[in-house]
């Protein structure tokens, strides 16, 4: 404060508040790594199985992941929009060497608590890499005939719930609707090392 | 204070002051605002922490941990809107600077608590309860900086920065003029109720005003009115001063007039004595002697009025020796009246100062000296005086004060029961010493079986001026109360009606002899 005018006071803490703000929505906003480029098709090496005919999601998460937390709940709407049309899979992504019980998490009874919703254990991040998963909140949808229809994340921004091109895009696959797009950034902790 | 001027002055005045007391008003409640909102942000940047460490503490990656970016900003960047706000609050309370720093400092607040909370919609009701929370300073400006931050902060988040990241705008690009609008919505009834707000503070502030010049106009007018009391009162001093002279004089010529009778009747009775004195026979004996000097003896022995003078000239002497002590009697009683009249003008010469002269000496030697100077007096008028005196050993009164108030007593007893014309006529006199409640006192008690008094006259009796003898004036009874009153007495009056008599009470209290030794030294100093 000292040598500041009362004026320009007010102004440089406004301006210090600003950058910090942008710095932290810019970490937000910075999305994770993208996985291997994914086949068209539902992978041949995954040990997860699809239900023939149906359209289906499955989604990766890391077990202790607080940002997924806002990724599970865009789920959650798509899931109370979708009623039974949807196949959607969830795994928790169990890195190498992971100690008992680390896919025993808040975000793996939140998961479960979603109607509609399988959670599964994709141990040693096995199916993660056959899916080409990389970050935790990792959304694949196959259409009912198998083909890869969109991949990406469902949220906006890391933790950051709310309107987004990717929730969008998955509910008008849902409804049988264009999505405008087929890729989207994902949001969150990595899944591996 | 224009409160004697006329009333644009007047209003004027009120006006000037309703400013001054609304501007005090204002920077009270700005200051207390300012203060919650210090405590609020403080408040705000702890749970922001909890809330992080909460529901963040951790970021992964693979099986490594470190702590949330949000852990730090909520450290950090939420101590950073914290600072200023509360330093100004502190050191700069009230001023409009202060104002609008904490209204941004609080919307800020809701954005970070928004941003930590993962956009939850609850969150948001943040920003409204802040809103309704910056109304409390009844200032609809700090609004503008608070609704600002809102509106920029979900223009830049739902504008720029999805499209930034997308590279498609999304199909809510116009959100955040939504959440602005309910913003604003909100806005237009705390404006309103801020200038209602400030409107009721200045009326407040004006009627108090008003209050206050009606106040200052009262107290002009109680120190006008004073002053002409002042004015009237030294002039009823004045006249009170031209009074009590004419009371100080009608006292001293009342007291005077009871011991004068007795003077009068002491001096009436020698002069009766001397008139009737055997003092001429012993003369005529003398002549008989000078004329037969020659031959006293055969005088004496032989001639028939010579044999009887010596017997004569003996018998003479007895009666001289009888009249002397009856007239050296009166002239003492005489005498004991001028001393008492030469005491009465002392006293009246010395009102101002204190008066008092105590002896010590027993009530019943008060009392005999008040009957030898009134009721002495009437023994011919066949008036029976009954001594009912307790055994008392000296004290020290004031005993001329004592006699004077006595002898009022006496003389009206005296009248009363000779206006009753009983064959009886008894006047009882009393003294006697009471211990029981705190000091001791002594009571002089004068009853009589007189005309008796009156139930109504009984409450005015020692009212000034108030008297039932036609030759009276209204002052024995009076005076005899105040110089009771200056003894630390009183006089008391009891009576069953008109026919059954009287009775009078002195009661003062008795001195220690302690006291009555620093009273002599006292006034052997002065």
């Amino acid at each position: 404060m000292i040598g500041l005018g009362r004026r320009a006071l007010p102004a440089v803490w406004l301006g210090l508040v600003a950058v910090s703000m942008a710095a932290l929505v810019r970490d937000q906003m910075t999305p994770g790594a993208a996985g291997q480029s994914p086949s068209r098709q539902w992978p041949a090496a995954a040990q997860l199985r699809r239900d023939a005919g149906r359209l289906t999601l499955v989604m990766f998460l890391h077990p202790q992941c607080p940002c997924s937390r806002a990724t599970l709940n865009e789920l959650a709407v798509v899931m109370s929009r979708a009623g039974g049309d949807l196949d959607a899979r969830v795994l928790m992504v169990l890195p190498r060497s992971a100690p008992d019980g680390f896919a025993q998490s808040d975000l793996m009874r939140q998961a479960a608590a979603i109607p509609g919703v399988r959670v599964g254990i994709d141990k040693d991040a096995h199916d993660a890499r056959a899916f080409g998963a990389a970050t935790s909140g990792d959304v694949s949808v196959f259409s009912s005939a198998g083909d890869l229809v969109f991949k990406g994340g469902i949220t906006d921004g890391r933790g950051h719930e709310g309107d987004n091109a990717g929730l969008d895009a998955v509910l008008d696959i849902v409804f049988g609707r264009k999505p405008l797009i087929d890729r989207s950034p994902v949001f969150g902790c990595p899944l591996e090392n | 204070m224009p409160f004697s001027a006329n009333s644009a002055t007047l209003q004027k005045w009120i006006n000037d002051r309703t400013d001054v007391l609304r501007s005090e008003q204002e920077q009270i409640l700005w200051k207390q605002t300012d203060r919650l909102f210090a405590m609020l942000l403080v408040l705000q940047w702890i749970a922001a922490v909890a809330m992080a460490l909460w529901l963040s503490p951790w970021a992964w990656q693979g099986l490594d941990r470190y702590v949330h970016p949000h852990v730090w900003a909520a450290v950090f960047i939420g101590g950073l809107i914290t600072v200023l706000p509360v330093s100004l609050a502190i050191w700069r309370p009230g001023e409009t600077m202060t104002r609008m720093v904490i209204a941004i400092a609080q919307m800020l607040d809701s954005a970070l608590l928004i941003h930590l909370s993962g956009g939850r919609i609850e969150t948001h009701f943040h920003v409204f309860g802040s809103l309704a929370f910056l109304s409390f300073y009844r200032d609809w400006r700090v609004l503008i900086p608070a609704t600002l931050v809102v509106a920029i902060d979900h223009a830049l988040r739902g504008i720029f920065l999805p499209a930034s990241v997308f590279g498609v705008i999304t199909a809510s690009p116009w959100r955040w003029v939504e959440h602005a609008g309910w913003v604003i919505f909100e806005d237009i009834f705390l404006v309103w109720a801020c200038v209602r707000g400030a409107r009721e503070m200045a009326a407040l502030a004006h009627r108090q005003a008003e209050l206050e010049a009606s106040h200052h106009r009262v107290e002009a007018e109680v120190v006008r009115q004073t002053k002409r009391l002042e004015a009237v009162s030294q002039e009823l001093v004045s006249t009170a001063r031209r009074a009590g002279m004419a009371d100080v004089a009608t006292g001293v010529l009342h007291n005077v007039g009871n011991v004068l009778n007795s003077i009068n009747v002491s001096a009436c009775m020698v002069a009766d004595k001397l008139r009737k004195s055997e003092l001429p026979g012993l003369a005529k004996a003398g002549d008989l002697l000078r004329s037969n000097q020659n031959d006293l003896a055969a005088f004496l022995t032989s001639d028939a009025h010579g044999k009887h003078l010596p017997k004569f000239i003996m018998e003479v002497a007895d009666c001289l020796g009888q009249e002397q002590a009856v007239i050296l009697s009166e002239l003492r009683t005489l005498g004991q009246g001028l001393e008492h009249i030469k005491h009465i003008v002392a006293t009246q010469q010395e009102h101002a100062k204190s008066n008092t002269l105590r002896v010590r000496i027993t009530p019943a030697e008060v009392v005999e000296e008040a009957i030898r100077m009134d009721l002495g007096t009437a023994s011919g008028g066949g008036i029976q005086i009954v001594r009912e005196f307790e055994p008392i050993e000296a004290v020290a009164i004031d005993k001329h004060k004592v006699i004077q108030i006595l002898i009022n007593l006496l003389s009206n007893a005296k009248r009363a029961v000779q206006a009753a014309g009983r064959p009886a006529k008894q006047v009882t006199i009393t003294t006697r010493r009471v211990n029981s409640t705190g000091t001791p006192r002594l009571i002089f008690q004068v009853r009589d079986n007189g005309i008796g008094i009156s139930a109504e006259n009984l409450t005015c009796i020692f009212s000034h001026g108030f008297t039932t003898n036609q030759d009276g004036h209204g002052f024995g009874l009076h005076s005899a109360a105040n110089v009771a009153g200056e003894m630390g007495g009183v006089v008391t009056v009891a009576s069953d009606g008109p026919g059954t008599g009287s009775c009078f009470t002195l009661e003062i209290p008795v001195v220690a002899s302690s006291e009555l030794e620093e009273l002599i030294t006292a006034r052997k100093v002065a």
